[in-house]
């Protein structure tokens, strides 16, 4: 019997870890939005038949055009420069929270980001690898599998942002995570990266519920990454004080971001991945100041 | 015991616990409420914060004092206090309870009962024995020790909560000769529950009672004392009431009501007391057809078989006979039977058979639908019962077109008249207005019945005389002749809506109606020696099944026995032939409790307002606590909706129990509505779970076959049990037999059946081959209606209803199919069952993703794709009938036209 087509895809999608048909889908949205890199320059792709100016080198002219019509034409390629791009997400017990039934854990976005930009790249025919990762950085679908199964598989760790010291020149590197631990720790870290000519971008990701402190009454906090627990008399009075501490370490963030020449951006969880990923993919398509 | 002016506390040493208040207050403030926890990552940068805000956690005032208020309630509550406490009990001798129970107690009983228990808790609270001593004892249960003598409070209350009204009237010397049985210490508080209708002796009864102590009379606080309604009389077609009182000063009103079997209420009739009158009566203006259907009549608002009087064959709808002429015309919709037998249900009794059985039986109608097959005898005999005042009517038809006798009212020409269709100029025609001397007269006529063929009389002098009815071109619908006392009626159209539209409009009804009502009544004889208990009045006048102690009436008795232990009020003889045996009799007085001697004292019921306001005081304790649990989750901030709605669902579980119900309905509502608007085949649920699912993947891969190679588009297949769901849905059910399957319900049998005789499908499957033996098929079958079988021959339609055919294999080949070997052409000519042994649900199976399931042997491929061919040509078959079975004459049609 024939198989239906629904069928044979079904089987072939059997392989695919989950994050990475979810990640395709909020890709493929962001992707017919954006338009980069549609410009002439060196590469091996065809890209347009333009008519010969002088100037242009013989060896560039397409005779079997120009043999049909009237003018010469001169065959040109589109612009193709390969960077590679690291990616990292934060894989601490403080990111596996999440307020909500319907909310995804900081986790689960952080790795839908990473896989999405990372198809994004592929497409743009980047080359990606994990910067907590030992493997080199490459593209095609192969390389999405290979980066979703291994964000997937890492158990939760709070070894914080990795140093890294070979990254080539003009990479990029690109964070996801929640930036909660000192200020100094995240600013040796993006300072350490970014001597080596690595230009990068850091994306808080945020619970509503952290950015909110919606608690009222009498509250017993406990912390994800090993603090003592606190309890709290009357939590509404400290809403303000709260809110004041979190604009100012993400002032902070700001700043080392800044110094570094590297970008900076907020996500919440309740808030749609795509636009996230725009964002993000629009400021990646920049060139860097430098 | 403490009296506080009308309030008293029955228990109040438990107020001495109110002095812990104090106590509880100061430990419920010591213990502050559990915080909520939560997770919350970036509690670093809490750090330093948190150290500002030290107050220590109280627990609110406001929740202190609601807590106190419980703990509050619950005392006061177990100290039992009473309002108005009642104190009718003086000196210390036992309380003694006579109780008429007869049936005129059941008027109030509920006031009666709440009266002697609260007697009986008087006598509670001021320890004295009880005797309750009612007049009638259950003559199905042995009286025991306890119930006859002077017992306890608990155990009194017990037997009070067990007595119950009789409906016969109850001898009060039983009362005084278990009295004399006591031993009573001093003078007895002797309660009289009495049901205010007079006995010859209760002078002597008032003064027996007495002399064991001091007497107090219970009666009704009513104007209007105990009521008896009295069988109605016949006389000619009127009903009249009579209803009888015990007083006979004060005007007064009452409502009588009739009842139909169902219990729909029929009409009321009010009758009014005359003062100085102690009987009134009525007659019952109701429409004839109404008054026909009275099953019962009673007083309204009035419990108790006294006001209950019920009716038996004399008063019952007129029979009507309806001959069957054969088995499958009862068919819905298609049948010559279906819409007489729904025009005639609402106003007449309908017997079907033979004409022979049927005539034998009293009728008053008798119909025959179109046929034409009366020997001389059978007119012969027809045409006597109908001379005998009988009123016969007849319905033409295919048959009576070609082949009229003598048994109607007029002439027929041969072969009838058809109007409209494709060869003819006329046009389907309506219906004339009815003359005024035909029965009918005045009947409204709806303006879209519309008669296509009928048969024609031939021209006669008195044909205008015998026509009830004409089309609009005056042509007779209607004849009708009287025979001697009898009258035989013609109707010109067929009884189903093959040749007009007269039997779908509610003139065809009305007609009939009118018809029956021209015939005359029968009394029916019931022709038994006893009259077993059919149905028997309980106390307060409610029909039910015959009580233990019910014993027949003797047939033909001169006189009717009175009701009592042995002949309860109710129903006596057989269906179709009952006599009814009502409390109500014009004989023997009816009169008010009179003549007492001195030193009686009467009250009325209503006298007992005490007011028990402990359950009240738990109640609001439960629930105040029950206020505080959901106070204290919402303080730890753990009500979210889930647990909100949890606690909702446990307080509200008994209200919602029959919207629950409700929802289920609708579910299947919703079922029945899937599986109607979407066509769908459906496999048998074997009970074997793995057989089930190995018929369901089977009619999946067919589904899906049939979706892309046929213009059909079925629904996801299901699982049916003739158990539980309604056949009617679906064109074809597949039963891949299982060896573990159990034998089937005769309540599922009969659903098949039905399913299989309106027109379905059933594709039995013996799928484990020479596996399961005939015997048990047989077994499994049992009951079923499973037409002859033969051989489906290489004509039959299943080789060509889509594709083409030699032979139906599936996962085996090679074995015979076998199907009805004379399909009946009430459906279609398809038969109703298939039977094979090929097992083709295997060879259908496939998984979601169009995989099949099992190798079929030996064909392979080829095998398969014959199997799927076969699953084509059979739901083809299911669905579209036998229209392809003119293929199977085209060879010989071809040869006709002489190609």
């Amino acid at each position: 019997m024939t198989r239906s087509l629904e069928g044979r895809a079904e089987v072939a999608a059997a392989g695919l870890p989950p994050l990475l048909v979810r990640a395709d889908r909020v890709a493929h949205t962001v992707a017919q939005g954006v338009h980069g890199r549609r410009r002439v320059g060196t590469g091996e792709t065809f890209w347009q038949f333009r008519q010969y100016q002088p100037g242009d080198t013989p060896a560039s002219i397409d005779w079997r055009q120009s043999a049909k019509r009237d003018h010469v034409f001169v065959r040109e390629y589109e612009w193709e420069a390969a960077q590679s791009v690291w990616l990292w997400r934060d894989a601490s017990p403080s990111m596996s929270y999440s307020s909500g039934r319907d909310l995804p854990t900081k986790r689960d976005r952080a790795e839908l980001l990473c896989v999405a930009l990372a198809g994004l790249m592929v497409r743009a025919g980047e080359r990606v690898a994990r910067l907590d990762g030992n493997e080199r950085p490459a593209t095609g679908r192969v390389a999405l599998m290979r980066l979703a199964t291994g964000l997937t598989k890492q158990a939760a760790t709070s070894t914080g942002i990795p140093a890294r010291a070979n990254l080539p020149r003009h990479s990029r590197v690109v964070m996801f995570g929640d930036f909660l631990d000192p200020l100094e720790q995240t600013a040796a870290a993006v300072r350490g990266l970014s001597a080596q000519g690595v230009d990068g971008h850091l994306m808080q990701i945020s619970d509503p519920v952290e950015d909110a402190w919606p608690f009222a009454g009498r509250v017993q906090f406990n912390g994800l990454e090993g603090e003592a627990s606190q309890l709290v008399g009357r939590a509404e009075t400290l809403r303000q004080a709260y809110r004041e501490r979190l604009q100012q370490h993400r002032a902070g963030l700001q700043a080392i971001c800044d110094s570094c020449g590297w970008g900076f951006g907020l996500h919440r969880t309740d808030h749609s991945p795509e636009s996230a990923l725009m964002a993000l993919f629009v400021r990646l398509g920049q060139r860097s100041p430098r | 015991m403490l009296n506080l002016g009308a309030l008293s506390f029955a228990a109040p040493l438990a107020l001495a616990a109110l002095i812990t208040l104090p106590l509880l207050w100061w430990l419920l403030r010591a213990v502050p409420p559990a915080p909520q926890r939560v997770d919350f990552p970036p509690l670093r940068l809490l750090a330093g914060l948190l150290a500002r805000e030290e107050t220590p956690a109280h627990t609110p005032l406001w929740l202190l004092l609601l807590r106190m208020l419980v703990a509050a309630l619950l005392i006061l509550g177990i100290a039992h206090p009473i309002w108005n406490m009642a104190n009718r009990l003086p000196g210390s001798g036992p309380l003694i309870l006579a109780v008429d129970n007869g049936w005129a107690s059941a008027t109030d009983w509920a006031a009666k009962v709440r009266t002697m228990q609260g007697l009986i808790d008087e006598a509670a609270r001021t320890s004295r024995p009880v005797a309750v001593l009612p007049a009638i004892t259950d003559p199905a249960v042995p009286p025991s020790a306890a119930a006859t003598g002077l017992t306890t409070a608990a155990e009194a209350h017990r037997i009070v909560g067990g007595l119950k009204p009789f409906p016969w009237s109850g001898e009060r010397s039983a009362i005084t000769g278990r009295l004399d049985t006591l031993n009573i210490d001093g003078s007895a508080n002797i309660v009289w529950i009495a049901d205010g209708v007079g006995q010859d002796d209760d002078r002597s009864f008032a003064e027996r009672l007495q002399r064991a102590g001091s007497l107090r009379l219970l009666a009704d606080d009513e104007s209007l004392g105990p009521l008896m309604l009295l069988p109605p009389s016949l006389e000619g077609a009127e009903i009249t009431l009579t209803v009888r009182r015990t007083i006979t000063d004060g005007e007064a009103t009452v409502v009588v009501r009739a009842v139909d079997a169902d219990g729909k209420g029929l009409g009321l009739q009010s009758l009014t007391f005359v003062d100085g009158e102690n009987e009134t009566s009525a007659a019952f203006s109701l429409p004839t057809d109404l008054r026909n259907r009275i099953a019962r009549l009673e007083i309204q608002n009035r419990a108790g078989a006294g006001s209950v009087a019920l009716t038996d064959d004399r008063w019952r709808r007129r029979p009507v006979g309806l001959i069957a002429t054969s088995a499958t015309d009862t068919q819905p919709l298609l049948g010559a039977r279906y819409y007489l037998r729904k025009a005639l249900d609402p106003f007449s009794e309908i017997r079907e058979g033979d004409y022979q059985e049927l005539i034998d039986s009293k009728l008053s109608v008798l119909i025959l639908p179109d046929y034409a097959g009366l020997t001389e005898t059978d007119q012969a005999a027809l045409d006597s019962w109908l001379r005998a005042g009988g009123v016969m009517v007849r319905f033409a038809g295919p048959a009576l077109a070609r082949q009229p006798d003598s048994l109607l009212p007029v002439t027929l020409r041969s072969g009838g008249r058809s109007l409209g269709g494709t060869m003819s100029w006329s046009r389907p025609t309506g219906l004339a207005p009815f003359p005024a001397d035909s029965p009918f007269a005045g009947l409204p006529i709806p303006p879209d019945v519309q008669i296509r063929r009928q048969v024609l009389a031939e021209p006669s002098l008195d044909l205008p005389n015998r026509t009830w009815a004409t089309l609009v071109d005056g042509t007779p619908l209607v004849t009708a002749e009287r025979r001697d006392e009898g009258l035989l009626v013609l109707f010109h159209v067929t009884s189903n809506s093959e040749w007009s539209d007269l039997p779908l409009s509610g003139l065809f009804v009305d007609m009939l109606r009118r018809i029956v009502s021209e015939s005359r009544g029968v009394l029916s004889d019931t022709g038994r020696a006893t009259l077993p208990p059919l149905a028997s009045l309980d106390g307060f006048g409610i029909l039910g099944p015959p009580t233990v102690t019910a014993t027949a009436i003797e047939a033909g008795g001169t006189a009717t026995p009175v009701a009592g232990p042995r002949h309860p009020p109710g129903l006596y003889g057989a269906d179709g032939a009952t006599l009814a045996l009502n409390i109500g009799t014009a004989e023997g007085s009816f009169g008010p409790i009179t003549d007492l001697p001195a030193g009686v004292t009467t009250e009325s019921y209503a006298g007992n307002d005490e007011i028990d306001i402990k359950p009240w005081l738990l109640l609001a304790a439960a629930l105040l606590l029950l206020a505080d649990f959901v106070i204290a989750l919402g303080l730890r901030g753990l009500l979210r909706p889930a647990l909100t709605g949890a606690l909702a669902l446990m307080l509200f579980s008994a209200a919602a129990a029959p919207d629950a119900q409700a929802q289920t309905a609708r579910s299947d509502d919703r079922a029945a509505m899937e599986a109607a608007l979407q066509t769908r085949l459906a496999a048998m649920d074997t009970g074997v779970p793995a057989s089930n699912e190995v018929a369901r993947a089977g009619l999946y891969g067919l589904t899906q076959a049939l979706n892309r190679r046929s213009a059909t588009d079925l629904g996801e297949p299901v699982l049916v049990s003739p158990e539980r769901d309604d056949l009617s849905f679906y064109p074809l059910i597949y039963w891949r037999i299982d060896r573990q399957q159990q034998a089937m319900s005769d309540f599922a049998v009969s659903k098949l059946n039905d399913f299989l005789k309106n027109g379905g499908l059933l594709l039995i499957d013996q799928a484990l081959g020479d596996g399961l033996g005939g015997a048990s098929l047989a077994q499994l079958l049992r009951g079923l209606n499973v037409p002859p079988l033969a051989p489906a021959g290489e004509d039959h339609v299943l080789t060509r209803s889509f594709y083409l055919l030699n032979d139906f294999p599936g996962r085996w080949a090679d074995n015979q199919v076998w199907v009805e070997r004379d399909a009946s052409a009430d459906n279609d000519g398809v038969s109703s069952v298939v039977i094979g042994v090929n097992d083709w649900g295997s060879a259908w199976a496939t998984d979601d993703a169009g995989r099949p399931l099992y190798a079929v042997t030996p064909g392979g491929d080829v095998q398969r794709e014959m199997a799927y061919r076969f699953g084509v040509n059979l739901v083809m078959y299911a669905l579209t009938g036998n229209y392809k079975a003119d293929q199977v004459h085209v060879p010989a049609i071809m040869e006709r036209l002489g190609q």
